[in-house]
């Protein structure tokens, strides 16, 4: 669904990103993991088309995302940034916001964009207080929000920078069963993370970047997957059973242990 | 009160009695029966008074209100900071310099002040966002360089006085703020600015509030964020200039009608805007009143009563916003 060939990007003239070719298919959830720095945000937003590729490209659908214009892209994909903003609006407004691709020149909703905005609402769990307003949620409900809009955007691509930053544990996996879910539905999920269990353990694809490279691309059941993250980490990975992993110790020597299943 | 179907409504008619009230009150003394028959006759002192002196103040105030709270809206919603507002940045300044070298230059062309104004205010914005997006963009560098901005034009005003002294006649009155020398003339060559500026902030609501989203989420929902945003700005400087062209350099409206907005009709985006208008004008007709009044037959210039208004809001804001911040990092 969406295709990046030979992608270089970055900032300023700075390439972050090297050389990238990967494919996001339909009805996969895939993980872009690696360390600080590594260019998995640079990656995810030249994927996105909010930075423009120094070279190389990216298609959507078979086309050249270049070539396709905002408003229709933003009915391809949706994206979830990592700075999500307080503004001064109630849930209901801000998820109603992922309606606008969608939209007339009127910009209003209609019967059926507001039953849109109600399900992407209850599905994230956001239904609870979508009344109230943004400025007020907490960083979790925050985050809800914003899913919801994505999920409002019902775009057939979404990219997630970081969606289960500042979750608990209980919401990070209810957001990861989540992603999952839309991927099953037939959608190309892709996020960026730094929990690597709960990565592992629900994805179907984990992109390793190092370096601003793409280092490997692997299942999470691979064989050697394990192997492979723990030189790019510089960390153990403690086998959970049932094919989980739980973070075991990192190069420092500090112990990092997590309950895994046994 | 906290549904725009009743509040609107209820502001339209309080604006409606001051409007009023500012036809009818004024150091003159003119009864209301004097005025109303002045209205049949279309001739006498009274007539005069009416027609010359307080419509065109009345228009002036509701026209300057309505464009700085507008201007303060589209600032705050697109620089996503309570704190900007067309005087705080700078905007303000960068018109009145501009108005006050047209005032020199050309004190004979009505529509060179607006024009001149808005030029103004155009490299005013262009200058205190290029600053700050160099410096890295925080809410605190958009507010110094605004002020930073802000003294230089105010330096520059100072030196066309002293080598122009002529125009110091009017400059005082000018960078205090106040409409007791607008002209229907006047309000005339700056009413289709305010009036294109204000429509296309109403057609253009919804791209407005995504902007209030951030860049990326702006661009991930299909808007061309970096072009409306330079429209905006650009709508933030045309309305600010056409208030200074009519008002001088009122500040603080610009801050307090947005915010104001937004406590009446926290949950209902759709019609904050309508609101933010009619509570600039409010503010303006009813503090212009005021200064009428209050110590009448002396007149307080307007731009000092809402100095007065506006700089303990403005430091109540900074210490809600420092409380916010700490509740949102928490």
């Amino acid at each position: 669904m969406l295709e990046a060939e030979r992608l270089c990007a970055g900032y300023g003239g700075a390439e972050r990103v090297h050389d990238v070719t990967l494919s996001l298919p339909k009805g996969k959830l895939t993980a872009i993991v690696g360390p600080n720095g590594s260019g998995k945000s640079t990656l995810l937003k030249a994927l996105a088309g909010l930075i423009r590729p120094m070279s190389g490209r990216v298609t959507l659908g078979g086309r050249d995302a270049a070539k396709i214009s905002p408003r229709e892209r933003a009915k391809l994909l949706s994206f979830l940034p990592q700075f999500r903003p307080a503004p001064e609006m109630t849930v209901s407004q801000l998820v109603a916001h992922g309606r606008y691709p969608h939209m007339g020149v009127r910009r209003a909703l209609t019967q059926a964009d507001k039953t849109i905005v109600e399900e992407a609402m209850a599905r994230a769990g956001a239904d609870a207080f979508a009344g109230t307003l943004v400025t007020q949620l907490s960083g979790g409900e925050r985050q809800r929000a914003y899913m919801a809009m994505l999920l409002a955007q019902d775009a057939p691509v979404a990219l997630l920078d970081e969606p289960a930053a500042s979750l608990d544990p209980c919401a990070q996996f209810e957001c990861m069963a989540l992603l999952r879910q839309l991927a099953r539905e037939g959608r190309a999920v892709a996020l960026v993370s730094h929990d690597l269990p709960l990565a592992m353990q629900l994805c179907d694809e984990l992109l390793v970047m190092e370096g601003g490279r793409l280092r490997a691309a692997f299942s999470p059941r691979a064989a050697d997957a394990a192997a492979v993250l723990e030189e790019v980490f510089h960390i153990r990975l403690i086998p959970a059973g049932h094919g989980a992993y739980a973070l075991g110790a990192c190069a420092t020597g500090y112990a990092m242990g997590m309950k895994g299943e046994s | 009160m906290r549904n725009r179907r009743v509040l609107i409504p209820f502001l339209l008619a309080l604006l409606a009695l001051l409007c009023a009230l500012s036809l009818l009150l004024g150091a003159s003394g003119l009864s209301l029966r004097a005025l109303l028959s002045a209205l049949t006759v279309r001739e006498g002192s009274a007539y005069a008074i009416l027609v010359h002196i307080r419509l065109p103040r009345l228009l002036g105030a509701l026209t300057a209100g309505a464009c700085l709270s507008a201007s303060g809206y589209i600032l705050q919603s697109v620089l996503m900071n309570p704190l900007a507002s067309p005087g705080v940045i700078g905007v303000n300044s960068g018109a009145g310099l501009a108005a006050l070298l047209a005032m020199v230059f050309a004190p004979h062309a009505a529509a060179a002040v607006p024009a001149a104004a808005f030029a103004g205010a155009l490299l005013a914005v262009a200058a205190v966002c290029g600053v700050s997006m160099a410096s890295g963009a925080s809410r605190s560098t958009l507010i110094l360089s605004g002020v930073a901005i802000s003294t230089l034009f105010s330096a520059v005003m100072d030196a066309v006085v002293t080598f122009y002294p002529d125009a110091a006649i009017g400059r005082t009155s000018f960078s205090i703020g106040g409409f007791e020398s607008v002209t229907l003339a006047r309000i005339l060559s700056v009413a289709p600015f305010a009036v294109c500026g204000l429509c296309a902030v109403a057609l253009l609501h919804a791209e407005l509030s995504i902007l209030s989203l951030g860049d990326e989420a702006a661009r991930s929902l299909g808007l061309r964020a970096n072009l409306f945003r330079m429209v905006f700005l650009a709508l933030a400087a045309l309305l600010a200039a056409s208030a200074v062209s009519l008002g001088g350099l009122i500040g603080f409206v610009g801050l307090i009608a947005p915010h104001v907005s937004r406590q009446l009709l926290p949950k209902e985006a759709d019609g904050r805007f309508a609101v933010c208008l009619l509570c600039g004008a409010l503010l303006c007709v009813g503090c212009d009143l005021a200064a009428r009044l209050l110590f009448a037959p002396y007149e307080l210039p307007v731009g000092i009563l809402l100095s007065l208004l506006g700089v303990p809001f403005f430091l109540f804001l900074l210490l809600t916003q420092k409380r916010r911040n700490r509740h949102a990092g928490s």
